[in-house]
């Protein structure tokens, strides 16, 4: 890393030091300042229906069991056993009403709580020597959730998620709140690229300059109809609170044609017109945008495309589709996505089929628009890593003149919260990149341990050898 | 732990269901002794089993998840006597 204070300066500017996308230092930073105390999406409610249902998710190094207990609450636990720490969940997912460590036997129920160490009695003298009861895995420090999406922060004193997110929410219910019964998933499929995680995340915020180029040939295809140049600088970006994304303009029409448009179908639309809120409802029919691509900082996007799904169909025959998905860091070079696909609770089987045929096709690891997107990404990390890389700063100034002025004015009636362009301009990965910058500028408080047992010995009765 | 009346059951021709997750397999299967049945659950890992009546497979069906933990706290054998004192 070159200075510090002059790295967060050339990025506040937009002006990107090529190689903060591959560098051991900043990755230290990121891990420390950004992961181990931002709101990291881990699982969606739906993957977990039924108590005793949970999957294993990471935070970084940090593995998770999020679990449906036998109450049917959600949990976030910290995926160590008390004993020697060994991982307790191994699996990716399962159900259990409890889980057992595999290296000595213990064993905990599915809200985390302790309940078995074999030989209790002849190892520790029953529970004067080793007191079970009030034991339980270290829960995440923090835990909320939103529309069915669970979110966790390693940070115990975090800003809350609600207040976090701020109007984005907007945003978030095109993706995950079509009808009142939310959404259900599919997946996560899950693997890694030798990319950079922020190139990703920018690229979904607000990169509608790179569809033309780098998409052309799922266009040729006739997969999908929509990212030629001309159309796609027609759409407006917005950036609000802690995200933002991108849109496509759409043709003149109602709320219900244009929502017939990307291919949804007249019962889809009657729930959305009853779970959208009259200004949500307004962006598609007074407006005319329909969301696209999207960011939540710091790492979780989501994507609403409408290809062709079906070769032999007309033209305009298109079905929609939503995916969401992590970009979880594994190193300043690697990334691990997990990729999700989201659709209506209330959607017809055949809908959720044709969708689902269309996300496959479009992203996931079989993703035409996927293999594309990482092909620049991994060339993008691999090359900052030189030295060369350390004299150059990308210019991600799109939208501004030199005076710092935006090239159009912002939209003055657009029906969603935040700050909307029409027009090519990188303002959103530059409101992506300040708040990375403020993040890492922002001091560490000091971690708090969490010793096994700290508050039966807060209150000084048993549990350690004098 | 096996059963006497493993040896003298009979229930080759039930069908067995087999039921695992990461922490634990089990088979299960009805058997027939001379006047009545069973259900014989028997772990082919740790090579225990037990054939249990009705009367106790209804007995599980009003034990709540602290009565359930119990008896998982000890993977090697019963509940230990100072538990149930507790």
């Amino acid at each position: 890393m070159n200075d510090l204070s002059q790295m967060l300066a050339d990025v506040r500017r937009g002006m990107i030091p090529a190689y903060v996308y591959n560098d051991e230092e900043v990755f230290k930073l990121e891990k420390e300042h950004i992961f181990e105390r931002s709101w990291i999406f881990l699982a969606h409610e739906s993957e977990i229906p039924e108590p005793g249902d949970y999957v294993v998710r990471r935070i970084l190094e940090d593995n998770f069991i999020v679990a449906r207990d036998e109450e049917g609450q959600v949990r976030v636990m910290f995926n160590m056993c008390l004993h020697r720490g060994m991982q307790i969940c191994r699996a990716e997912l399962g159900n259990a009403s409890h889980f057992r460590c595999s290296y000595h036997g213990w064993s905990y129920r599915n809200d985390g709580k302790l309940v078995g160490l074999p030989f209790h009695n002849e190892a520790y003298g029953g529970e004067d020597g080793f007191s079970k009861s009030g034991q339980s895995l270290l829960p995440a420090p923090a835990v909320e959730t939103f529309n069915g999406l669970i979110f966790a922060n390693l940070d115990p004193n975090a800003q809350p998620f609600r207040e976090f997110l701020g109007d984005f929410a907007f945003y978030l219910d095109f993706y995950t709140r079509q009808s009142g019964d939310g959404v259900e998933v599919r997946g996560p499929q899950r693997w890694r690229v030798k990319s950079n995680w922020k190139i990703g995340a920018e690229n979904a915020a607000g990169d509608s300059y790179h569809t033309p180029q780098t998409h052309r040939s799922v266009v040729e295809i006739g997969l999908f109809r929509e990212p030629t140049g001309a159309k796609r600088k027609e759409g407006a970006l917005y950036w609000c609170d802690k995200g933002g994304g991108t849109t496509y303009k759409l043709p003149p029409g109602t709320f219900r044609e244009r929502l017939r448009y990307v291919g949804y179908t007249d019962e889809m639309i009657d729930r959305m017109e009853s779970s959208w809120s009259l200004e949500q409802k307004r962006l598609i029919s007074d407006d005319g945008f329909m969301i696209s691509a999207a960011t939540l900082f710091p790492s979780f996007s989501l994507v609403h495309n409408w290809p062709k799904v079906d070769a032999n169909a007309d033209d305009d025959e298109v079905v929609p589709f939503i995916t969401m998905r992590v970009w979880q860091p594994i190193s300043a070079t690697e990334t691990e996505i997990l990729s999700w696909f989201i659709v209506d609770k209330n959607a017809t089987e055949e809908f959720k089929e044709a969708s689902y045929k269309g996300y496959l096709m479009c992203f996931g690891s079989t993703g035409m628009f996927e293999q594309d997107d990482v092909e620049n990404w991994v060339s993008i990390t691999s090359i900052a890593g030189g030295s060369m890389a350390r004299r150059l700063l990308l210019n991600s100034r799109m939208g501004l003149t030199s005076a710092d002025k935006p090239l159009n004015t912002p939209l003055a009636d657009f029906h969603g919260p935040g700050l909307a362009y029409v027009g090519y301009g990188e303002f959103n990965q530059r409101a992506l990149l300040k708040e990375w910058a403020d993040c890492i500028e922002r001091p560490l408080d000091q971690k708090e341990q969490l010793a096994m047992g700290e508050k039966i010995l807060a209150s000084g009765t048993k549990g350690r050898e004098k | 732990m096996k059963d006497v009346r493993l040896e003298h059951a009979n229930g080759a021709e039930e069908p067995v269901i087999e039921l695992g997750n990461e922490f634990a397999e089990v088979q299960i299967r009805k058997i027939h002794t001379r006047n009545g049945v069973r259900l014989l659950i028997s772990s082919p890992k740790s090579g225990h089993s037990i054939a249990l009546c009705p009367l106790e497979l209804e007995a599980l069906t009003w034990q709540n998840q602290d009565s359930l933990s119990l008896l998982i706290n000890n993977p090697y054998g019963p509940i230990e006597q100072v538990q149930l004192n507790e």
